[in-house]
């Protein structure tokens, strides 16, 4: 590994893996997109097509530097000119990936649990359960920032806004 | 002052609560939905803005505005045209823009517009055909002159400009290509102004704006005067309509005091009088006239459907 | 002009139309901190409010809501790396990690000093230009809107340093989720799956409150803690630090400024781009690249000199057409419309007081709002020092219900959700976000200038070429995608020169 110059390899081996699904699913899109593409007119899917294989195409390489072969060095090497941006905030430690799938998890049930009982009922539950089950916060202190949050969703867009915050699916 | 908004939605919530659940309901007991099928800002924007609180004094509930963009205008209209009809969701529509799919005949465009609840017309406006401050086309006859394909700015395939410079197309026998894609009747006053196209197609309202400045100039105009002094009559009925829609088959009695209101606030000392400042044309129309005013204008656009592949 | 001037500070110098100003900024702040509300919003909501105002009262308050907005996006922005506002998702790169270093105040300090000189900056510079506005604004044909677009994508593409390979792909993706929805040029839905919800694409607000808000959200649920790493420094750090910062680097804010102005006044493209810019611009032009999107202040003042300079520039097409340049000045000018004015190419001539008393408003409320925050900034500091598992909930609460306010749409929830778990994997691998959103906020304006240039020149590509501002343009994007090679070339060169490191 040439010391450094990319932080993508530096990472872990389980992190590696991650990364390699996360390029095959970001191809797999692109496929699908370019799939979906020949259903329109040509003059209307000229544009979306170009992006298509151009991505397909970049999706390639991606893939192609994630392998540990001589190619995938020289394409490491070749896109990463100059460093700057966004990039270097990676996080400096590979958490579990228990850690990282129960946390989008809690995000998931929180949409789900929206989209069955509405804001109103979903709102002081997810931030009870949140604070008492991952932060192992004491009863009292998970129904204050229950009520609070609930309390101030409330006033700030049903009764300054009036707007009808969403009820759930057997409101409709 | 935002307290009393939350004051009405306090007792409105009380009010609901103390609802018997299964008694006969009187319409209306709770916040009316208005949709705009388009962004915020714009003319159909302005108007339901202006008209809803007139609207919420004599039907004695909150009327809300929403903004409901996308495809044209299309998604607001199946979003109402799904709707329960209970008289609580309701929105402007503009003709001829959604009587395109009907003209073409498409199935699967969300909703059909011969089957909604139609409550009433706010307004109507008619059309010039018109070109940039400097051109030095002067009339129809000139454009016929230039011999090549007259180019036209327009919003998207499906609005009202759309229909308007396809059918007047035909009628004056000019050979038309549009330029699509920008936004509002300011973008494509811009856009003639630049010079991208030959001419556009304005309501008269919008167009005046940019005729007092000196950026546009009318070469035609499609009103009843006009269209007679082009020799096709016929022209004069290609108008933009705004009109007010309920989901089909709403139940008559909540029609009717939803027709009644409508046309009571059109007709509003206070609304007319916005109107007339902010130099917004009103006609007014019960439910009725609007219907018959819809099945003539679609037969109307059929008669040209040839255009609109 | 000075009669107006006059008749404007007549307006506006009455307790009424200040406490109304006074009260748009409290209310800009507050939306523009809130993910997904932000000024459009405001001024909508406002809206039955100002039925029983004076013009000019509605003015000041609908003005000092636009004026304000941007800055309360800053706060939240470097906090919580969740910004406020759709154009200060730039200002998170260094912010936030200046937050995470203990160093908010300084960043909230050097955040709100930037938006306040910035914002005078755009308003000195439109009352500049009042005379040749209806000329800059016809200078832009789909043409020129398209190579712009280019010109944004490539600028920022490059910007995004060791990982130009994924940036490239992010674009695509970004592009293709911009696809999704209703086509202007040929009238059709493309890419919906036969959801009605989709028929209106994919909206930015939610996708940035997915990317940014929630991806971090998770982020920080992973990592536990506080998002300070180090509190001690929270509270030894000095906001006027922060603000000082902005005049000692001064020229970074004025190319900020002048970016914004000039971006903000071309419709459809609007902040987030010009802030966006203005930060990639700041990267390529700076002896140290790699200090950015680590806390270098300098990535901080940047974009937000860049996003409140555009309130000044998007109303230049407003004064020369009556036509709005952003989507705040598009329901601002429906609230002229509302009051009984008929804003047009007329405008100035007709209603020149109007404009003045909201000059003069743009102009207060920007320096008010920043005075606001500055005195807030060491107790908003505090806020890294929260346990995440206390802020998450409440923040992520926050997050979904104001993707639901932004229309009253549950479809918008999913969208911050989906756009959530992508932008924590994109953090998690490495995949810049910037050129995601960036590419999500052209695609659209790219498209549909090149079919329309297409249109309107017969499909002759020569139309590229023969106008002024589209060959200026093309020079640029030729620029800003040769500057990385050259620096790479000059680097090694250097290098070679001194020798082995």
């Amino acid at each position: 590994m040439n010391n450094g110059m990319n932080s993508g390899m530096n990472i872990g081996a389980p992190e590696k893996r991650g990364a390699l699904y996360f390029a095959l699913g970001l191809f797999a899109l692109t496929v699908f997109f370019i799939y979906l593409s020949y259903d329109y007119a040509p003059n209307v899917r000229l544009f979306p097509l170009m992006v298509g294989y151009t991505g397909l195409i970049l999706c390639t390489l991606d893939l192609i530097g994630l392998t540990d072969t001589a190619l995938g060095r020289i394409i490491n090497t070749v896109f990463s000119g100059t460093a700057a941006g966004e990039t270097g905030k990676v996080a400096k430690f590979t958490p579990k990936l228990s850690r990282q799938l129960i946390a989008m998890a809690w995000m998931v049930g929180l949409v789900i649990g929206i989209y069955i009982v509405g804001f109103m009922v979903m709102v002081p539950a997810y931030v009870f359960s949140s604070m008492y089950f991952q932060g192992k916060k004491s009863v009292k202190k998970c129904a204050y920032g229950a009520v609070s949050t609930t309390v101030f969703v409330w006033v700030m867009f049903e009764f300054l806004l009036k707007y009808e915050l969403y009820r759930g699916v057997f409101a409709e | 002052m935002l307290a009393r908004f939350g004051l009405g939605a306090i007792a409105l919530a009380i009010a609901t609560t103390f609802a018997i659940p299964g008694a006969v309901a009187k319409y209306p007991e709770k916040t009316i939905t208005f949709i705009i099928p388009y962004k915020p800002g714009g003319g159909f924007d302005t108007y339901v803005r202006a008209l809803a609180p007139i609207l919420e004094k004599r039907l004695g509930v909150t009327v809300v505005p929403k903004n409901m963009p996308g495809a044209g205008g299309r998604k607001g209209a199946t979003y109402l045209y799904k709707s329960k009809p209970d008289g609580y969701r309701i929105s402007i529509m503009n003709l001829p823009g959604k009587a395109i799919a009907a003209i073409q005949g498409k199935k699967g465009v969300g909703y059909d517009i011969r089957k909604f609840t139609w409550l009433g017309q706010i307004a109507s406006d008619s059309y010039v055909i018109a070109v940039a401050g400097k051109s030095k086309i002067k009339s129809i006859a000139d454009l016929k002159k230039l011999g090549r394909t007259i180019k036209t700015a327009g919003t998207g395939k499906g609005a009202t400009s759309y229909v308007v410079s396809q059918i007047a197309g035909n009628i004056l026998g000019l050979k038309l290509k549009l330029v699509t894609g920008y936004k509002g009747s300011s973008g494509m006053s811009i856009a003639v102004i630049r010079g991208d196209t030959d001419i556009g197609f304005f309501a008269y309202r919008s167009y005046s704006k940019f005729a007092k400045s000196g950026d546009l100039r009318a070469i035609a105009a499609l009103d009843e005067k006009g269209a007679i002094k082009l020799g096709k009559p016929g022209l004069s009925k290609l108008r933009i309509h705004r009109l007010v829609a309920a989901p089909p088959g709403l139940p008559a009695d909540i029609k009717k005091t939803l027709e009644d209101a409508l046309f009571a606030s059109i007709n509003d000392a206070g609304f007319k009088k916005w109107a007339k400042k902010a130099r917004r044309p009103l006609a007014a129309l019960k439910g009725k006239e609007s219907e018959k005013l819809i099945d003539e204008l679609v037969a109307f656009y059929t008669g040209h459907k040839d255009k609109f592949k | 002009m000075f009669d107006s001037l006059l008749l404007a500070l007549d307006n506006l110098l009455t307790i009424n139309s200040l406490g109304f100003l006074v009260m748009g900024t409290c209310i800009g702040l507050v939306f523009g901190a809130i993910p997904g509300l932000g000024g459009t919003t405001a001024i909508a909501l406002l809206i039955p409010l100002t039925f029983g105002m004076k013009e000019f009262e509605a003015i000041t308050l609908m003005g000092g809501v636009m004026a304000a907005t941007s800055t309360g996006g800053s706060v939240s922005a470097i906090l919580l790396n969740t910004p406020g506002t759709a154009p200060n998702a730039a200002t998170t790169f260094d912010g936030y990690p200046l937050a995470q270093q203990g160093k908010a105040g300084l960043a909230l300090g050097a955040a709100a000093t930037a938006s306040a000189l910035g914002g005078l900056i755009g308003v000195f510079t439109l009352v500049a230009v009042i005379p040749i506005a209806k000329e800059i604004v016809l200078l832009f044909a789909p043409a020129e809107f398209f190579l712009l677009a280019v010109f944004g994508l490539c600028a920022i593409a490059v910007s995004t340093g060791g990982r130009l390979l994924q940036g490239l792909i992010t674009a695509c993706v970004g592009l293709i989720a911009g696809f999704v929805g209703y086509d202007g040029v040929s009238g059709e839905v493309r890419y919906d799956f036969g959801i009605d919800f989709l028929w209106d694409g994919v909206k930015l607000v939610p996708a940035l409150i997915g990317l940014f808000a929630i991806a971090e959200m998770i982020n920080l649920s992973v990592k536990g803690g506080t998002v300070a790493e180090n509190p001690e420094i929270v509270k030894i750090q000095k906001v006027f630090d922060g603000v000082k910062a902005v005049f000692k680097n001064y020229p970074t804010m004025l190319r900020g400024s002048a970016i914004g102005t000039f971006i903000g006044a071309v419709p459809g493209v609007g902040g987030t781009v010009a802030a966006f810019l203005s930060y990639s611009t700041q990267v390529q032009m700076a002896k140290d690249p790699e200090t950015y999107g680590k806390g270098n202040i300098l990535g901080v003042i940047a974009p937000e000199s860049a996003n409140n300079a555009k309130d000044g520039g998007s109303l230049i097409p407003t004064l020369a057409f009556g036509i709005p340049g952003s989507a705040e000045t598009a329901v601002f000018l429906g609230v002229l419309i509302l009051h009984g004015l008929d804003p047009g190419p007329t405008i100035l001539f007709e209603h020149e007081d109007v404009i003045f008393t909201l000059v003069l408003t743009l102009t207060i409320s920007c320096v008010l709002a920043t005075l606001i925050v500055l005195a807030l900034a060491r107790s908003l500091a505090l806020l890294t020092m929260i346990d995440v598992h206390v802020l998450v909930p409440t923040v992520t609460i926050v997050a979904l219900v104001g993707a639901y306010a932004l229309q009253t749409e549950i479809g918008d929830v999913y969208v911050a959700l989906v756009f959530g778990i992508v932008g924590y994997l994109m953090i998690r691998f490495d995949y810049p976000r910037v050129t995601f959103t960036i590419a999500l906020v052209l695609g659209e304006i790219t498209e549909r200038s090149f079919h329309q240039t297409m249109l309107i020149s017969d499909d002759n590509w020569s139309i590229f070429i023969t106008r002024n501002i589209s060959i200026i343009l093309l020079v640029l994007i030729a620029a800003a995608l040769a500057l990385p090679s050259f620096r790479l070339w000059a680097q090694r060169r250097k290098e070679r020169r001194e020798g082995p490191v």
